[in-house]
């Protein structure tokens, strides 16, 4: 559904998006990681052909970001981090505004208003004006905006900034929501636990420059080559992890207190031999669990500035 | 799998040029601010003020001593002065208020962070543009129609001919486009509204500078308009007016072009600002040209026959009419209220408009009284209000059938209300031509033809369909001339109406059931829900 190839932004002296190549198939969530100033907005703008880019190709739905505008403008819901609202407008003007602009029907205008309200848990707002709405609400409100004219695929940049906790979930509801309805979208956020268990792919960029894209269960794969299983015992630290180095199941093990870490190949699915072994071998073990590689790790393993 | 996207339709006709996001915006955000209702008063007490000096500067306060013939002449003047007066206010306020409606619409976008929302919508650049100027067409012809009792003023008195007041304002509507074509083409290149506004301050300034100056404009009138077609008349009246739609075009396809792409560059900007000085110097000679020109004064016509029976004929079909576009619209009935598929509040609420009732009522309270005096004194007509009541109804049913029609038309493509509208203006427009035929071939076609030659000359005859009206009835001796008033109350009603249903509407916004609430509507929308 988006595909880049060698896409490229300057402006001036500073490279903004430098050589991107990215594939995002038809159905995935696609969680486009960076710092402040990686270069996310600049690529998704260029996806939404409101920057052209310098170099290299981009293309939506099949269509090229540069020579089809008006088709990849049909096909995306673009949604930018920050934006404001009309005054003295009603929510239900507010998106027939946008039906109007997206040359939807005017007699099924009321439907589609209606149903993105309804989609967006904001009916009881219809009738309010836009500019007493909250921030959450402006948020959803301005995704309804995004969702009216039914688009394939959506850009969203950093959706979710500046809400608090409960609008927040709320928003990731119904990002849930849409991914289910089968849409396509590209997300972005420099909040990691956003993402986590939302994406199916991601990919991180930084300075401009993609450091890793692909689905989040490979990159995994990728940095650490195993999974880690964190095992905690009473008593014998030292015995047990004797104990585990010599299993044909653990690559490697590290010891930190009373807690060791066993480092088994990634693809091994049952670990219940290892927690057989420790029994056997006559190890109390009070604890034995997966730990989990989050996106957070993966992201400061493999970025050099910070993260916020 | 067929999307929304694949259903959308692609509409090439008027339908698209008034199904206008940023036009219905506009008049949506604008109507609800207070701030139009009272600058729109303010205008018009300026114009009030100004053309209420005029009167009683130019009022003959010897009118005893007078002759009947002298006095009409006298009567004439009062028009003659008070138009002309009236224009120059009228076109001053004009060229700065239009480039204001539409000087920061672009970069107001910019300034809120919506201009990319707009962008990655199908929204072209050319229809944000005509949007624009749209929205300025629809705000000037709001005040066209605010202004026009004040200026019917002059009818009272006479000494100004309808084409004349027809074709000010269909210049000064052209400039004011023209420079707020300008504004669009302002604001796409600047990024800041204030910056685009204080241009366009100065440009109206600089503009109305060069308009006002006699000199200039009689100059580059004479070289450009009339030393070039030889004072072909029709030039006169078609020249200015070609002008500035090239010069609006000029601007709004430029504005076009940069609005999303600002390193667009078509022309240098010096040329445009060179060729819109002089095209809009020309004006305002061509303006001036108009002002200084000998006016035809009120004759003594002897006595003038007015059809009652005809208008009351006319006032009970357009009243027909009316009541045709209410069905058109579906009275339905609802939980609570009789519903009318309206909506859109165009206006202001009823009580809103109190304040201009009383500012039109004061305005004509004292001009009225005035020239029933003069009248009496005359002692050629006699001024009975009364008589007007027939074409009060008339004018009533007209405007308030156009009113609905239109919006009926546009809002709902409601095809009934689209013929009765257009049944009702080929109605308008063909009983002066019967009337005239009738005229021609009638026993008294002698008289009436040298009634209309005097007629012709007075300001208040020009205006359809009553002036054929008279030639009809010309054999009947004992009615009074009663046009004065009737056509300034026409006049006045044009622009009360849009005020009237302001009421109307809000009644029918409650019910509006296609895209509106159908209910409970918020208490701060200012939408009542009582009837």
């Amino acid at each position: 559904m988006i595909k880049t190839v060698g896409l490229s932004k300057r402006f001036g002296e500073l490279t903004a998006v430098d050589g991107l190549d990215i594939e995002i198939n038809e159905g995935d969530i696609f969680g486009f990681i960076g710092p402040n100033g990686a270069g996310k907005t600049t690529t998704i703008k260029m996806l939404a052909t409101l920057v052209r880019p310098t170099d290299g190709y981009a293309e939506v739905c099949g269509y090229n970001v540069i020579k089809h505008v008006d088709d990849v403008k049909r096909v995306i819901g673009y949604m930018p981090d920050f934006f404001g609202v009309y005054d003295d407008m009603k929510v239900w003007e507010y998106l027939d505004f946008f039906a109007m602009a997206y040359k939807i029907d005017p007699g099924r205008r009321p439907r589609i208003i209606d149903d993105v309200l309804e989609l967006t848990d904001l009916m009881v707002k219809k009738n309010d004006y836009v500019e007493a709405l909250s921030r959450g609400m402006k948020q959803r409100l301005c995704l309804a905006k995004t969702l009216v004219h039914d688009p394939k695929v959506l850009l969203l940049d950093e959706p979710a900034s500046g809400l608090d906790p409960r609008a927040r979930i709320e928003m990731r509801e119904l990002l849930s929501e849409l991914r289910r309805m089968g849409k396509t979208i590209l997300i972005s956020s420099h909040i990691l636990t956003e993402l986590s268990d939302f994406c199916n792919t991601i990919g991180i960029i930084e300075q401009g420059k993609l450091l890793v894209s692909g689905p989040v269960e490979e990159i995994m794969k990728q940095l650490h080559g195993a999974r880690v299983i964190e095992i905690k015992v009473k008593s014998d630290a030292d015995g047990a992890a004797a104990a585990l180095e010599g299993h044909e199941l653990v690559e490697r093990v590290e010891l930190e207190g009373e807690t060791i870490r066993a480092y088994v190949d990634f693809d091994l699915e049952d670990t219940s031999p290892l927690m057989e072994h420790l029994v056997s071998s006559g190890v109390r073990v009070s604890s034995f669990a997966e730990l989990e590689v989050d996106l957070e790790d993966i992201f400061m393993r493999i970025t050099k500035g910070a993260v916020q | 799998m067929a999307t929304r996207f694949d259903r959308i339709r692609k509409t090439r006709s008027l339908a698209w040029l008034l199904d206008n996001p940023l036009l219905t915006r506009e008049i949506r955000r604008r109507m609800r601010g207070r701030a139009f209702s009272w600058s729109l008063i303010g205008y018009l007490i300026t114009l009030g003020g100004v053309s209420s000096l005029l009167m009683f500067a130019s009022y003959p306060w010897d009118a005893d001593q007078m002759s009947a013939r002298d006095l009409l002449v006298e009567i004439g003047k009062i028009g003659t002065t008070l138009f002309t007066g009236m224009r120059v206010v009228e076109f001053i306020l004009a060229i700065m208020i239009a480039p204001m409606l539409t000087a920061g619409l672009a970069t107001a976008e910019k300034e809120k962070d919506t201009f990319d929302f707009l962008r990655v919508t199908t929204l072209s650049s050319t229809t944000f543009v005509v949007g624009c100027l749209l929205t300025t067409a629809c705000f000037l012809l709001l005040i066209f129609a605010c202004t026009l009792p004040v200026l019917a003023l002059t009818f009272i008195f006479g000494g100004v001919s309808m084409r004349e007041i027809l074709s000010f304002n269909a210049t000064l509507f052209m400039a004011s486009m023209a420079i707020s074509a300008w504004g669009v083409f302002n604001s796409t290149n600047y990024k800041r509204s204030k910056s685009v506004q204080g241009s366009m301050v100065v440009i109206s300034v600089v503009i109305l500078f060069m308009m006002m100056s006699r000199m200039s404009g009689q100059w580059l009138y004479s070289g450009i308009v009339a030393g070039a077609t030889g004072g072909t008349p029709w030039l006169v009246y078609l020249g200015p007016r070609a002008m500035l739609a090239f010069v609006m075009l000029v601007f709004a396809v430029a504005a076009s072009r940069k609005l999303y792409e600002p390193n667009n560059r078509l022309f240098n900007y010096k040329q445009f600002t060179g060729f819109y000085i002089l095209v809009m110097a020309s004006v305002g000679g061509t303006l001036i040209y108009q002002m200084t020109r000998p006016s035809a004064n009120l004759m003594s016509g002897g006595d003038i026959i007015a059809a009652l029976s005809l208008y009351h004929f006319v006032g009970g079909f357009f009243m027909m009419g009316a009541i045709l576009l209410f069905s058109a619209g579906r009275i339905e009935r609802g939980d609570e209220v009789w519903r009318l598929r309206l909506e859109r509040p165009v206006t202001r609420r009823a009580h809103e408009t109190y304040p201009l009732y009383g500012f039109y009522l004061l305005v004509w309270l004292v001009p009225v009284f005035l020239m029933g005096k003069l009248y009496d004194q005359s002692g050629v007509f006699s001024f009975k209000f009364f008589q007007s009541v027939p074409i009060l109804a008339a004018a009533l049913g007209l405007v308030l059938a156009l009113t609905l029609g239109f919006n009926l038309f546009v809002e709902r493509r409601n095809m009934v209300a689209a013929a009765v509208l257009v049944s009702l203006l080929v109605l308008w427009a063909l009983v002066p031509l019967g009337g005239y035929f009738v005229g021609q071939i009638s026993p008294l076609a002698g008289r009436s033809q040298s009634v209309a030659v005097q007629m012709t000359s007075t300001a208040l005859m020009d205006f359809s369909p009553f002036p054929v009206m008279y030639r009809i009835w010309d054999g009947r001796p004992d009615v009074k001339l009663f046009g004065p008033s009737a056509t300034a109350a026409v006049l006045a009603l044009i622009a009360l109406v849009p005020y009237l249903s302001a009421g109307l509407r809000r009644r029918v916004e409650v019910s509006y059931d296609w895209i509106g609430p159908s209910a409970p509507m918020p208490e701060k929308a200012g939408a009542g829900v009582e009837l």
